[in-house]
């Protein structure tokens, strides 16, 4: 009795007949914090009622709804104070949720080839389904994840709204600086208008001073964890740690979770605790993801005494932002991301996070449909075969659970750190 | 002492008795769905032919896929450093592996001391392995074990676009239906098949000195395509398909002596 009523409560049917109503995320945002911080993970319970709010007001319709997607510097929309939705997130969420292959599926059976990546097919499915708020605006970013240019491309066309397309030049020039700063300015300009209100660069500068300080928090987290034995979880550093760094820059909120992060890994730091009991091997997490439905790879890792201690995700690569110079500064993160521009900048920066955190291996999770990632793996494996440092391509999906084969993982997981072992 | 080591792969299950540094005993076996049961069997075939019994052994280790369904087994090590102790007492001069089971297949690097420097394995799909020639050798109406005499004999050459195994079939199906002869379809089949394996053993350090093991080993023609593609001494060993059967034996006497 009590099975079948779970059984229905939990199918993707009345999952997604609660996820339309905005009383859900509601429900979810006070829910989650509570639970949360009951187990100590206040960063993560920030986290959930940050995410869960901007969903309800975005179903509410307050304000305006700006789609984007990662990479694109969100300090703006703060800025402009619209309300963000990004479809990536919910994606990941979905498949957390278990609702990730329904919504494959469906955008699947609506024309989405096999080979896109499989977050923007989740998005595009849940999307179908109804389970995205509708945007005012769409906008995507040409770098990295390239799969939104297009899916986004067809969103806002199907929403009879504006898509705007921020073209990110391949090299960090004064020239592609001033034509990223010129686009930023002209967008800001659009949504101000749009908005009904005339643009305040003085909000944009408070987005700009907020993301500063959410960076200053970044770093001193990052220092953290090269502490043996590593106090951040690879779990907790691949999903909504990384998140933030992705979606929350600009807010209030992303500088009250990096301080609350900051807090529990220096106390954790200072109680000598660690994400391992019994810290063996040190990983470098490369490429951004990991599956996000349920999977036993990192647990598998750390049950065996491997810490994912740093994950490229959530290096601070980017120069503290002057307010004075919003748009400037913006086009100079966003042309300063080591996983843009040509191959060497991200295969140095993962050598050089390998040496100062200092593991004994790196794992490079190759996401199906992602070309930036897997484009350049035998380069980074070659660079660290030079400096002896053991790489394991693991091949897998973040969404598509399809694509997972759980022995396969193990298997090759086992045995690399029985490679480890071995050099010890 | 005594030690043993099973190995359950895909297909078949393996056991190695090894009594110090000599194997006293070992025996294949077909698997089946009941894979602990295949390992009680593999394990008493071998213990028979060495003349023992199960108390006489020290430790048992279990590998391949199957490992963890071994119940009589202490401990379980994965097939790629049990390949790489088995391949490191067989050639110790071996640099590298290349291991072609039933339905997955492996590169794996070794140093000096016969220890994992680096392993690649094949995707999540059975092209290019013992089940892709089960089914190449069902199309073709040819005993496996023919399939490498007959491919040397090959004169011309069948280039074999797919490495998909269904797709494959449909190809060699084809090649049968335009009069092209079997030991040229084969021949292009092994080509393929090395071209792939080659691929993945270039993108590791190929050794001077290569171990071939697995099932596939067994096939002349796969060997000696690999041989001519990789440019490098490539060794086999008389029974190639207990290479990680005997690796898990010795590391079982590894861990009795740690």
């Amino acid at each position: 009795m009590f099975g079948q009523l779970k059984t229905a409560l939990t199918s993707h049917g009345v999952k997604a007949k609660a996820l339309k109503h905005p009383l859900a995320y509601e429900l979810m945002a006070r829910l989650g914090k509570r639970v949360y911080a009951s187990r100590g993970k206040n960063a993560q319970g920030i986290w959930l009622d940050f995410n869960s709010r901007q969903m309800k007001t975005a179903l509410e319709r307050k304000g305006l709804v700006v789609w984007g997607n990662a990479f694109f510097p969100f300090e703006l929309f703060y800025g402009l104070g619209v309300t963000p939705c990004h479809p990536e997130t919910i994606a990941a969420t979905a498949a957390i949720l278990g609702m990730h292959r329904d919504a494959i599926n469906c955008a699947e059976s609506g024309g989405y080839s096999s080979d896109i990546c499989s977050f923007y097919r989740c998005a595009i499915g849940l999307d179908m389904e109804g389970l995205l708020p509708p945007p005012d605006i769409v906008v995507s970013a040409s770098y990295l994840c390239d799969g939104a240019v297009k899916s986004f491309n067809n969103a806002s066309r199907k929403y009879g709204c504006e898509h705007y397309l921020l073209d990110v030049p391949y090299h960090h020039t004064e020239k592609s600086r001033q034509y990223v700063a010129g686009q930023l300015r002209e967008l800001a300009q659009i949504i101000a208008k749009k908005q009904g209100k005339p643009f305040s660069e003085e909000k944009l500068a408070v987005a700009l001073r907020l993301s500063n300080e959410a960076r200053e928090y970044q770093l001193k987290i990052n220092e953290l964890r090269k502490v043996s034995p590593c106090p951040l979880s690879g779990d907790d550093a691949t999903s909504y740690m990384m998140d933030m760094q992705f979606f929350g820059p600009g807010s209030e909120t992303a500088v009250t979770f990096y301080k609350a992060l900051y807090e529990e890994i220096k106390d954790r730091v200072d109680k000598g605790e660690g994400a391992v009991k019994k810290e063996r091997f040190r990983l470098l997490w490369l490429h951004y993801i990991r599956p996000y439905y349920p999977n036993e790879i990192i647990s598998y890792l750390e049950a065996n005494g491997a810490s994912v201690c740093f994950n490229e995700a959530t290096h601070v690569y980017w120069e503290p932002l002057d307010p004075e110079k919003p748009f400037q500064s913006l086009a100079d993160k966003v042309l300063s991301i080591p996983n843009g521009g040509p191959l060497e900048r991200r295969a140095e920066l993962a050598l050089k996070l390998a040496e100062e955190y200092d593991v004994d291996g790196v794992i490079h999770f190759s996401h199906w449909g992602c070309r930036q990632s897997c484009g350049g793996e035998y380069v980074i494996r070659d660079m660290m075969r030079k400096k002896d440092i053991p790489m394991l391509i693991l091949d897998g999906d973040g969404t598509d659970s399809r694509n997972y084969s759980k022995e396969q993982t193990k298997l090759r997981l086992e045995a690399f750190l029985e490679m480890l072992e071995a050099r010890r | 002492m005594i030690t043993a080591g099973v190995d359950i792969g895909s297909l078949t299950a393996k056991a190695v008795i090894l009594r110090d540094k000599e194997i006293a005993g070992y025996a294949v076996i077909p698997g089946g769905a009941d894979v602990t049961a295949a390992a009680g069997r593999a394990l008493g075939q071998a213990l028979e032919k060495a003349g023992l019994r199960q108390e006489d052994l020290t430790a048992i280790v279990a590998t391949g896929y199957g490992r963890e369904k071994v119940p009589m087994a202490g401990k379980t090590v994965t097939e790629i450093t049990c390949d790489a102790r088995g391949t490191h007492y067989l050639f110790p001069e071996a640099g590298m592996i290349i291991d072609i089971g039933g339905q997955d297949s492996k590169v794996i690097s070794l140093d000096a001391e016969g220890r994992v420097l680096d392993f690649t394995m094949n995707d999540k799909c059975a092209a290019g392995t013992g089940r892709f020639l089960e089914v190449m050798a069902r199309a073709l109406e040819i005993e496996l074990d023919q399939l490498g005499p007959v491919s040397l004999k090959h004169r011309k050459t069948v280039v074999i676009s797919s490495m998909c195994t269904v797709f494959a079939e449909s190809e060699v199906v084809s090649l049968i239906a335009e009069g092209y002869a079997r030991e040229d379809i084969l021949n292009g089949l092994h080509q393929a098949i090395a071209s792939r394996i080659a691929a993945m053993a270039q993108g590791q350090r190929v050794g001077k000195v290569i171990m071939v093991g697995g099932g596939v080993a067994k096939n002349t023609g796969v060997v000696k395509a690999l041989e001519d593609r990789l440019k490098a001494k490539v060794k086999v060993p008389p029974e190639p398909q207990i290479v990680a059967a005997l690796g898990a034996a010795i590391c079982a006497q590894e861990i009795v002596n740690r």
